[in-house]
């Protein structure tokens, strides 16, 4: 029985293209094409946009390569790279996003609970919804997060960063990358019930 | 104003079984001896992150690679294309004289206004060729500088400066040391604008960073600059002067800077006004007190 052929990590191909190997760059970007793809379109809100970032991201990617120290790992490079045209991307069309909470969470004393937000009286998820309202709930609940805390509540989840990767991507402090996290999760909740409630009235 | 979701936080209960998901990556079967209610808190803090996987998302079309790809290989294109641009300019100031004239007096009008066409052209072609020298210059630098990196694990020469600490909250930052390129890596007339007629013998400005600045930079790979025409408050700061910031350097007749970005490439840049017409050239308006420094 023949082994099959070791795969090419992704600092290996990374270290082909510097080399001028023209196959690595497309495998690279083939492994991380819906990946990266996902987590951009749910951090800028558009698929056009998103594409637009992709290419961007891997643009800067091929550009900054011979920087790269190819004895650390691509993955979180690539997505700190993603985060940074990401937020590039709304600095741009920066429209202030404002959060439409009517609840009071997170205002004298302890924080909201988890229990409390989500299941004291609503049901996860409503059986009766549709599932394309679900989806567009859940988008509107995330479009409506501060893009600097969207990216940390996508990385972290999605990304399973660290909350150490993440400071050292994006250049916060660690308790900065944590309180960042919690507010983030909290205003989804928020929004994801205050939407819920609107579909109940 | 203040984005409204910095205010909202979670009890203390949940924030901690929060950091503790993360800590395992949201493998709720990796947090050990968990009590009914934590483990209810947990499944709930799950549940919240697994409404993001409702979001609507749809995968690569089959073309996305392949405008990537060209989009890399338009900029390749634009790099090298940018490093003849200046010489084909050039080129093509030289060679605009041709006219007819159709009679002595013409003839001679025309001599005269092309004789002063000539020697405005000549200056102006004059500091073009000295721009498009310097700028050959600072590429040769960065050449010299990447393969130093090379050689030295990424680690660039740096070396301190005093005069400075006050522009850098009291810290004496690092700056670019050419020095050691000249064992080998670079000429000594490469760290030399010849655009340059001030006091100053190499006429270029150095990165001046702390050095975790200069490191933050290198993780957060953004274009930055590590050379540029002399910067005449940096240099004013280190001699001890009080200086204006409304000055241009010297270097070109004060027509504009060259820079060398991190990645080799180098740009000319008369510089957009940022600050109260100033003609600081920021790279990145969100990290206008580390790049506003470097370069006038």
């Amino acid at each position: 029985m023949s082994a099959e052929p070791q795969k090419k990590t992704d600092e290996e191909l990374l270290a082909a293209h510097i080399d001028g190997d023209r196959q690595a760059f497309p495998e690279l970007m083939e492994r991380y094409k819906n990946d990266l793809l996902h987590f951009l379109i749910r951090f800028v809100g558009k698929r056009a946009a998103a594409e637009d970032v992709f290419q961007e991201a891997f643009l800067q990617v091929h550009i900054s390569a011979e920087t790269f120290d190819l004895t650390r790992r691509f993955k979180p490079w690539l997505f700190t790279i993603a985060a940074n045209k990401g937020r590039d991307w709304h600095r741009k069309h920066s429209k202030r996003t404002m959060l439409s909470l009517s609840q009071d969470v997170g205002g004298e004393g302890e924080g909201a609970r988890f229990v409390d937000l989500l299941e004291s009286d609503q049901e996860l998820p409503d059986a009766n919804l549709l599932e394309t309202e679900q989806a567009d709930q859940v988008r509107a609940a995330v479009e409506a997060l501060p893009s600097h805390l969207r990216e940390i509540l996508l990385l972290s989840y999605f990304q399973q960063m660290s909350y150490v990767q993440i400071s050292d991507s994006l250049q916060i402090p660690l308790g900065t990358v944590k309180s960042r996290l919690h507010s983030a999760v909290a205003a989804f909740s928020n929004s994801w019930k205050s939407a819920q409630s609107q579909e109940q009235e | 104003m203040t984005d409204q979701g910095d205010h909202l936080n979670l009890c203390k209960a949940d924030a901690d079984m929060l950091d503790r998901l993360v800590d395992v990556g949201f493998e709720i079967d990796q947090l050990e001896e968990l009590t009914e209610e934590e483990h209810q808190r947990a499944t709930s803090i799950l549940k919240t992150f697994g409404l993001l996987e409702q979001y609507p998302v749809e995968d690569a079309s089959d073309t996305l690679i392949d405008v990537t790809l060209a989009r890399i290989d338009q900029f390749e294109d634009k790099r090298r294309a940018r490093l003849h641009i200046q010489s084909a300019d050039v080129q093509a100031t030289n060679s605009g004289f041709a006219f007819r004239m159709p009679d002595l007096i013409s003839i001679a009008c025309m001599v005269l206004i092309a004789a002063s066409v000539v020697v405005w052209l000549g200056r102006g072609t004059r500091a073009q060729s000295m721009s498009l020298q310097c700028a050959n210059n600072m590429a040769a630098v960065g050449m010299g500088l990447a393969n130093y990196g090379m050689e030295h694990n990424g680690e660039m020469p740096t070396t301190s400066v005093t005069g400075l600490g006050g522009l850098f909250g009291g810290t004496t930052p690092e700056r670019l040391d050419p020095t050691p390129l000249l064992d080998g890596y670079c000429e000594a007339h490469h760290l030399n604008c010849p655009g340059h007629d001030g006091e100053h013998a190499t006429g270029f400005s150095y990165q001046t960073q702390r050095k975790e600045i200069w490191d933050a930079l290198k993780r957060h790979r953004r274009l930055f600059v590590v050379l540029s025409d002399t910067n005449p408050i940096l240099d004013a700061v280190m001699s001890g002067k009080n200086y204006d910031p409304m000055t241009r350097s010297r270097n070109h007749g004060g027509s504009g800077q060259n820079q060398l970005l991190d990645d080799g490439s180098t740009i000319s840049l008369v510089g957009p006004p940022v600050l109260g017409g100033d003609k600081i050239w920021v790279l990145d308006g969100n990290n206008r007190r580390i790049d506003i420094f470097l370069t006038h």
